[in-house]
């Protein structure tokens, strides 16, 4: 693969969460856009690429999102693929920028809630789904993260208390983040005491979907240092798609198939990484993720949170903004929230939870359960 | 034919559910159904959901759901009894509910 020389991600951007909102989809998505404007000096017409992801968009995409926010961009990509399209959107900006299809690029990822958005997105989220999950009790992904979790602790001796201890982590490091949604401290205690919603998973185990967006802008490092930004560089990424579709259930992702291509593109390994930021719809994907991705071994994801103080000033940094468990999941946005807490961190600017002598970051996506496991799963290294 | 079905590619004689409009393995469009209930399988997984998403099922709260591996090849997602855990072999049908989902029950 080709490096990503000279290109960089700065400027990351936060539309603050809300639990619902009167706002559709383009409206978070436009705060976003005139967020990274007012971060980066530029005007709109400089910005000629646009990666956008939204569910809540339709019927309208991408395209449509052009005229509605008035902007003539020569490179666009709709990316609705949840919780993989921060990292998927950054390696599509930084290959259209090497390419000169685009000199700026804007990636942005935003939804809106209210009473019956996410109730209708999980109806018709894919045809698989329709047709032959959702009829069976409409649990929708607490229901298929309950399967996998089950399995995962059958497999593996993981026990709820592993997965408490990661929640309860994120919960500590949301403490540190104004924009979190849920920063009330969490113990283990509540963690265990919590009510059940699809066994074995119980309240603090599931996402709280709300709105809001996130985004970030790709440029040449040249142009980013005229414009007195801190660049980010992109050391390595990967993406896969329906890896291991003969696995009866999910205890991998796509990661284990590239994981060494993105560590030996990277240059360093695991050791080297400084903070780790997951997707964490549910805490079981987070230690696949971290087992899938070589900070430890198949199976020793459960051991490894025992072993290892997971907040922004402990021994292994993951999730240091609190992660989506307690920031909560506005829909497309929680495929770019790691990235942007990765990008805050990696410029010195993520505050009273700033990760010291932050110098590599690892990212990593995942989403779309379209049918009983998540198809898309991808991951980037990044320097200071 | 009632119920849901598993589909048998005519070409390659592979067994896929849920439906599709191409062979998974080799992409030929001749699929045959053949009834999913009476297939057999092992339970891979189940869990015992307490909350749903739509008013209609919240009167049947608690209810199982759980992920078969068919002998045949795919997984399907169907109710499953209380008195089932994982690694059990299980034997598909219609479910009391609705003859159109699919239920699992213990093989005998
Ligand atoms: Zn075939």
């Amino acid at each position: 693969m080709q490096d990503y020389r000279d290109i960089v991600a700065c400027v990351p951007v936060t539309v603050p969460y809300a639990r619902r909102s009167e706002h559709g989809a383009a409206w978070f998505l436009a705060r976003a856009l005139a967020a990274l404007l007012d971060g980066s000096g530029l005007n709109k017409a400089a910005i000629d690429g646009l990666c956008l992801s939204s569910f809540t968009l339709a019927p309208d995409t991408a395209v449509a999102f052009t005229q509605h926010a008035g902007m003539s961009p020569r490179f666009l990509e709709f990316l609705p693929i949840g919780g993989a399209c921060g990292v998927v959107a950054l390696r599509r900006a930084a290959r259209a920028v090497q390419a000169g299809d685009a000199d700026v690029v804007a990636c942005i990822a935003g939804d809106t809630a209210n009473a019956t958005s996410f109730r209708d997105l999980l109806a018709q989220f894919s045809r698989f789904s329709r047709e032959a999950v959702y009829p069976y009790g409409a649990g929708g992904p607490n229901a298929s993260f309950a399967l996998i979790t089950a399995a995962y602790m059958q497999r593996h001796g993981a026990t709820r208390a592993d997965f408490g201890r990661l929640c309860v982590a994120q919960r500590a490091n949301a403490a540190h983040n104004p924009a979190a949604l849920l920063r009330a401290p969490l113990s283990l205690d509540d963690y265990l005491a919590a009510r059940p919603i699809a066994e074995p998973l119980h309240l603090y185990d599931c996402v709280m979907p709300c709105a809001g967006a996130d985004g970030f802008l790709v440029m040449h490092r040249a142009r980013a240092a005229a414009l007195g930004l801190r660049g980010v560089r992109i050391l390595a990424a990967i993406e896969r798609y329906n890896a291991f579709p003969d696995d009866p259930v999910q205890l991998r992702g796509g990661w284990a198939m590239d994981r060494d291509a993105l560590w030996a593109q990277a240059g360093i390994g695991p050791a080297a990484i400084d903070l780790v930021q997951t997707y964490d719809d549910y805490p079981v994907i987070s230690l696949l993720q971290l087992e899938d991705l070589g900070f430890c071994g198949k199976g020793e994801g459960a051991a490894f949170v025992r072993q290892h103080d997971l907040t922004f000033a402990g021994s292994f940094p993951h999730n240091t903004g609190g992660g989506q468990l307690s920031a909560g999941q506005a829909g497309a946005a929680g495929g770019m929230l790691g990235l942007v807490e990765a990008l805050r961190q990696l410029a010195g600017t993520a505050g009273a939870r700033q990760v010291a002598r932050a110098r590599h970051a690892l990212v990593s996506g995942f989403g779309m359960i379209n049918y009983d496991r998540g198809l898309a799963s991808a991951a980037c290294v990044l320097a200071a | 034919m009632t119920g849901p079905a598993l589909q048998r590619c005519a070409a390659c004689g592979h067994v896929q559910y849920p439906a599709r409009e191409c062979c998974e393995a080799c992409l030929a469009d001749d699929l045959a159904d053949q009834p999913a209930a009476g297939a057999r399988g092992t339970l891979i997984a189940r869990t015992l959901l307490h909350h749903s998403n739509e008013p209609r099922f919240r009167d049947l709260l608690p209810l199982g759901i759980g992920l078969v591996r068919l002998d045949a090849g795919p997984i399907v997602v169907c109710f499953v009894p209380d008195a089932l855990a994982g690694g059990a072999r299980v034997v598909l049908g219609a479910a009391a509910a609705d003859p159109a989902l699919l239920s699992a029950a213990a093989v005998e």
